[in-house]
């Protein structure tokens, strides 16, 4: 059964901003991740399996998992910098 | 940090998958630099392409079995996360460097070579993001988002979906 989907307040007023497009992509996405959020193909885990983090386009999308309560949070969406050498 | 996932990186596996990848990619850069044969070039597009997305099979079926505890590989330490991240960017930036050639010379308006330059750019791109992915887990910035949203979650105060998707 897919997770419930809640956006925590910043990424609810961070969407609000985005062209029709991206907003749609960004829906697609976390869709995607709310019925299978373990499939690699949609986010990559952070830290255990319950943070994890999805991209679309420039977008960086942090996503929060309650297993027991099934819910998805989006809690954060933030336009991500560029990758840089480790030194 | 907690990645289970990143006990790929530095494997034996790893290192053939993304050398060859480097390796086929480099050979497809000299034959652009080259002006070689368009059947040449699309060969060499796609086995770039070829060997990028089997990379990719070979870390999501990684991070698959480590979510799940299947994992065999051991710990790996920061070090060998960094030396995967610089790898990393040199491919994304030989891929990234293709693109470029490939617009320079025109080669983007060949309709032999479309395919194979559509799909370089999308695997270059997920190159990128999993170079940023191992450079999140290194500097979990994060932490501060996922808490604040927890603590919004537990007082009530997230938007459910549909009240974002109108």
């Amino acid at each position: 059964m897919p997770l419930e989907i809640r956006y925590s307040k910043q990424s609810a007023s961070y969407l609000k901003n985005l062209d029709a497009p991206t907003k749609r992509r960004v829906h697609e996405k976390v869709a995607n991740v709310a019925a299978d959020y373990l499939d690699p193909k949609n986010s990559y885990p952070l830290e255990g399996s319950e943070k994890r983090s999805a991209r679309v386009g420039k977008y960086r999308i942090l996503l929060l998992i309650f297993k027991d309560k099934n819910v998805l949070i989006v809690a954060e969406i933030a336009s991500r910098g560029q990758i840089y050498r480790e030194t | 940090m907690a990645l289970a996932a990143t006990t790929f990186i530095g494997t034996d596996t790893w290192n053939a998958e993304l050398y060859g990848s480097l390796s086929v990619s480099s050979r497809l850069k000299a034959a652009i630099a080259n002006q070689s044969a368009q059947f040449k070039i699309a060969a060499f597009f796609w086995k770039t392409n070829r060997s990028l997305e089997s990379f990719f099979d070979k870390i999501e079926t990684a991070v698959r079995n480590a979510e799940n505890g299947k994992s065999k590989n051991g710990p790996v330490n920061r070090a060998n996360i960094e030396k995967g991240i610089n790898d990393l960017i040199n491919l994304y930036e030989i891929l990234d460097s293709i693109h470029q050639h490939c617009v320079r010379y025109r080669l983007n308006n060949i309709s032999r070579l479309a395919a194979g330059f559509g799909g370089l750019r999308r695997n270059a791109d997920k190159v990128e993001e999993l170079a940023i992915w191992l450079q999140d887990s290194l500097n979990p910035d994060f932490k501060d988002a996922f808490a604040t949203a927890q603590a919004e979650f537990e007082n009530g105060e997230t938007v459910p979906a549909s009240e974002v998707c109108r």
